[in-house]
Formats: C-alpha cells, structure tokens, sequence
C-alpha cells in the first residue's frame, strides 16, 4: 500500500499536477494555476488526429491479436500433452526477449529495400519496386501484434479449459455441426477470455512507446511518443503532463465503457 | 422406435466396458439399464447415441443401422445427468437449439418451443438463464430441449442424481407421466435401484458389461436370475447351508441348525451347498421357541425408517439376517439383544442358487 502511494499515487498526482501550472526553464512558477494548457490541446484539432490516431493502432492491434491468437489458444486447447507444451514456449517467447531489442530485430527484418522481407519479396519476383512496411502503420501493427498475441491467447486458453466438453456433446447429439457448435456454444462461451485479452492488448497498444517510436520513425506521431518528444526534445512540460494526463483519462474512460459493454454481453454469467 | 443392440462390444484399452450386449427396447417402452458404477451402462447410452461407436455389434433404429451415423444425424435426444444446458442461452434459446440449427423455419421453431415450454410448465420463464433456474426447472428444460426436435429415442443418464430426495421423487413422477404421454421409446441409465423399480416399463440389470437379466420391474425382484441381480435389486439375505433333498417341487436346506423348505427352483442335489436368497421383507420374527426347525440369533441393531423397522441379527454360526417388519401391529420380540427366531413369512418368493 505504502508503494502504491510513493510510487503510483504521488507521481500521477504530480502529473496532473504540472499541466495545471506554468512551468518555464524546467522550474514551476510558483501559484501560476491555470487551466490554459488544458485548453489550448482541447482547442486544437492537431491533438484529436494524433488521438484518433492513438486509438486507431490500439484497436487495429486487438482485432490483429485476436484474429491470429484465436485459431491459437482453440489449438492449445484441442492438442495432447506434449504439442501443448511446444506451443505454450511459442506463446510466450515474444516474453522472453528485451523490447528494444527485438524491435530492432523487427527493423531489420521489414527495413527499406534491403530488409529481409523485401530482399525474399524481390528475390521471388512478387513486386518490382521495395515494399515500404518500416516507418508506417502497418509496421507497427505488426511489432505491436507480435508482442501482445500472449495478452490475447492466454485469457482465451483459461476461457476454453473452463468449458464443460459436454456442452459439445449436447450440441452434437441435438443436430448441430461442427461449425454450429463452434459458432454457438464454443465461440459464446469463450467470450470473457475474449473480452479480457482485447481489454489487455487495447491498453498496452494504446500507451505503447517503444514500438511506435522505433517501428514508425520520426514523423509517426501517437500520443506517447509524442509526450516523449515534448518533454524531451521540446522541454514543454505543460503540454507533456497535459498529453499525459489525457492519454491516462481516455484508457480509464474506454475501460470503464468496454467493461459496461461487457457485462452486457455476459450478463448470462451467474 | 424400437431400439436394437446386436452384440456391442466396447473396450477401452485392456478393459472390456461391454461385451457383446445384445437387448432390445420395445417401441414406446420406458426401459432402464441399471447397475453399479462401471458396469457399463453409461457406455451403451454413449453408443446408442453416437458418442462412442463401438468396437463390434451394431446399433439399429427401427429398421435403419446407425452404427456409423455421426450423433448430429441420429435424431436422438439425450438428458445429461447434469443437463448440460447452455449457460449463455436462455431457457427459450436452449429449447430451440436443436431446431434452429436443422434451420427450421422461425414460425414452426417459435410454435414447436412454445408446446414444449408448455408441457414442462416454463412458460413463465422463457426469458431465464440457467444459473437463475432451480435443479428441477433445469432438468425440465433439458427434457423440453431433447424433446423440441421430436427424437426416435430419448436417452436419461441419471437425470435425477443431482436433485434431492423429495424433488426426485416429484420429478420421477413427472418426466414418467410425461414420457407415457408422448409415447416414446426411452433408455433410462441409473444406479438407484428404486428408481428403475419405480418408473420403468422393462429393466435390464447390467453388471461388469454385460446384461445379467432383463424384464419387468417385479419380475426382476421376485425371480432374480442370479445372486448378483437378487443382491443388487432390492437387497437380499443370502443363507448359506446344505440341500438335504431336492425333487421335483421342494428343496429343503439345512441352514445351521434350520431346516427351510422352498419351492424348487434351481438345479441342485441332495448334498450339494447353495444358496438361499431371501429378502428383508420376506423374513419376520417370532418369540424363541415359538417355531422349531427355525432360524434363531441375536438382535444386533435396529433401525426404525419412518413406516418400516430394519432389524439386523446376527444369526447362529456368524450368519447376518436383515428383516423388515411393517411399524404397526407387530407382536413379539423387537429389543435389541434379544434372542430371537426368524421365520420365513412365504416360502414361494425365496430363490436358491447352487453353490
């Protein structure tokens, strides 16, 4: 509790904090309260893109983690012991590496006309001119896709383990097919796991850093590499703690309204 | 539909779960296969309804051999023993499961699970999750959802283990009324043997993968064909003793110092040992003395159960004698520590086995 309060607690305080004051030459101007820089980034247009953009990568990110982590976790779930322990290392090892660098190792791979992808995609003759995938979105769906598939699959595995097989039976036995029991009784059921895996991958890719910074180069602005280049580029503080603040507000807010989505959707739950 | 087995034979690994069943089940009979855990019963009901397909024999619908029909084409509706309904569906969506899945269209679908919401009475709760349902309304709608998509066959595993005493009783009632109505062919899987003497039309007594006797529910318990069944329908004394003559309509025994004489019933021979099979409610005790030539020993407990007093007595030479006596109007004997003589009340229910 004591952590929570010096380590959590204080510092987000202070954060909230430094965009309700001045702040020049890295010194608070002591009683300047104000709510200006709060306005001036609600009143700009240039933030809500880059927002809107924020929010684009974080949902791109869940619907690509859960399109291929899906077939995986139903895999994991249908396979013997010893596949079951292969596939759980392949699950994990996105884990096991550094971030910074394995992203590099994403850099080299889908970099310029030289990176391993386009040498293979000109090598075969499957394009002309080098594919331009490092330094835009769609790389960094990829990094972000790749580390957070175990975010999505491991809440879909508890979800799956917990069905009661006989329930497949009873689909079965009253006329349904493979696919219907898939669609109506295996794919409903696993919906908590579902909803728990996109709620983690939204958030992690919603204020991810590194991967955005690295994977989509200079001119690629989200909200945390944009905060990062304010406070340390720019030294502006205000608008550091104001983008801070917001990108904090926005990820409670849209947890609190997936969650009410959720319990919607689940209400069949006891 | 009648249901036929021919000679199924399931093994699992080095175990034999059944070996070469062969019964059959009338047309729009109610028949229960009842036995001990393990003997296989519920493996016949995984076969009859395409769980399991068996390692021989065949399993014939009416005219049609399903053996190899995959268990979404057979038409057969099953109750789980803990009923397996759709936690994510409501009771309505439950019941027209199977319908909506054969793409019934939306009218007949609404009409069909509106009769079947109906005749289980859950009109009211159509609307209902399963965990918000009692085990009894549970139970309904899983009979509701096998019945919705009208089945050749209906298949119960132990349907009422999960619900206490007095509702069980209710609902045996109930779902036998119910099935007597609709006319159809069931295969009923129990271990309680009230329960099938109860509610069934024919019992087959299954042990060890094998049916060891089949028939209606009081000619199972009066003439158990073997010791197994007379122990495992109803409860039984088994009193070991010698033949001392056998002829054509009497054997008489010697059980200790007793001398009983019963209607023949089995193949043995002056000398021979065997077996007496009595049961609890055929014996009945008398003052000591009373009855020369009878059974005599001990009180050694007495269990008084509502309408009915178990009495145990531990009989000469470490025999153990259940006896069952109705509450009211018994005379004599009934302390325990008491010595005792036990009569046996008629002779012609009592079965012998040769030994």
């Amino acid at each position: 509790m004591g952590y929570l309060v010096v380590f959590l607690a204080i510092p987000l305080l202070l954060l909230f904090a430094f965009g309700l004051v001045d702040i020049r030459a890295g010194r608070v101007v002591s009683g300047s309260w104000t709510l200006e820089h709060y306005a001036r980034v609600l009143r700009d247009p240039f933030y809500y893109r880059i927002f809107l953009r924020t929010f684009w990568m974080g949902t791109a990110a869940t619907v690509l983690c859960l399109i291929f982590g899906y077939p995986v976790a139903y895999l994991f779930t249908r396979v013997g012991p010893t596949a079951r322990q292969a596939l759980l290392v392949l699950i994990l090892a996105p884990l096991l590496t550094n971030a910074v660098v394995r992203t590099f190792g994403w850099m080299i791979i889908l970099g310029g006309p030289k990176g391993l992808i386009n040498a293979l995609l000109l090598h075969l003759g499957l394009v002309r001119e080098p594919v331009k995938i490092l330094y835009t979105m769609n790389g960094v769906l990829i990094g972000l896709t790749q580390i957070e598939l175990p975010f999505m699959i491991l809440p879909i595995i508890a979800a799956l383990e917990g069905q009661d097989r006989r329930l497949l039976e009873a689909a079965t036995g009253l006329g349904a097919s493979w696919a219907q029991t898939f669609f109506h009784v295996v794919v409903p059921l696993s919906l908590p796991g579902v909803l728990a895996g996109s709620a983690l991958v939204f958030v992690i890719s919603y204020t991810s850093f590194v991967i955005p910074a690295l994977l989509g180069g200079g001119s690629f602005a989200v909200i945390p590499t944009f905060i990062f280049e304010q406070i340390t580029a720019l030294v502006q503080w205000n608008t550091g703690a104001v983008l801070a603040s917001l990108l904090l507000c926005t990820a409670v807010v849209m947890l609190w309204l997936f969650n009410l989505g959720s319990a919607r959707l689940l209400r069949w739950q006891r | 539909m009648e249901v036929e087995l021919r000679g199924v034979t399931k093994r699992f690994g080095e175990t034999v779960a059944l070996s070469e069943v062969s019964f059959t089940v009338p047309a729009g009979k109610f028949v229960t296969l009842l036995g001990p855990s393990g003997c296989g019963k519920t493996t016949l009901l995984r076969i009859v309804s395409g769980f399991e397909q068996p390692d021989a024999g065949d399993v014939v619908v009416g005219t049609e051999v399903i053996t190899h029909l995959p268990p979404n084409q057979r038409q057969i509706g099953m109750v789980f023993q803990h009923y397996a309904l759709f936690p994510h569906m409501t009771v309505e969506r439950n019941i027209s499961f199977g319908l909506r899945m054969r793409h019934a269209s939306p009218a007949e679908t609404a009409k069909r699970t509106a009769e079947m919401l109906d005749l289980v009475g859950l009109r009211d709760l159509a609307g209902r999750y399963p965990h918000q349902l009692s085990g009894g309304q549970q139970q309904r709608v899983a009979l509701a959802r096998a019945l919705e998509i009208q089945p050749r066959v209906l298949l119960l595993d132990e349907p009422f283990g999960a619900l206490d005493r007095k509702l069980r009783l209710q609902m045996q009632v109930d779902v036998k009324k119910l099935i007597r109505h609709l006319g159809i062919t069931t295969i009923f899987v129990t271990h309680d043997q009230e329960e099938a003497l109860a509610i069934s039309d024919l019992i087959a007594v299954m042990n060890e993968g094998r049916i060891m006797q089949s028939g209606a529910p009081i000619e199972i318990y009066d003439n158990p064909r073997d010791p197994f069944v007379a122990d495992f329908v109803g409860g039984s004394n088994f009193l070991e003793g010698d033949v001392v003559r056998a002829d054509g309509t009497e054997i008489v025994l010697r059980l200790g110092g007793a001398i009983v004489t019963v209607p023949r019933t089995a193949e043995v021979r002056a000398g021979q040992r065997a077996v007496l099979v009595v049961r609890p409610e055929n014996l009945r005790l008398a003052d000591r003395g009373s009855a020369p030539g009878a059974l005599t020993g001990t009180i050694s407990f007495v269990r008084p159960i509502g309408p009915t007093i178990e009495y145990e007595v531990e009989g000469d030479g470490g025999m153990k004698l259940k006896v069952t006596a109705p509450r009211s109007g018994v005379a004599g004997p009934q302390g325990l520590g008491e010595v005792v003589a036990v009569m046996l009340s008629s002779p012609e229910s009592c079965t012998v086995f040769a030994l």
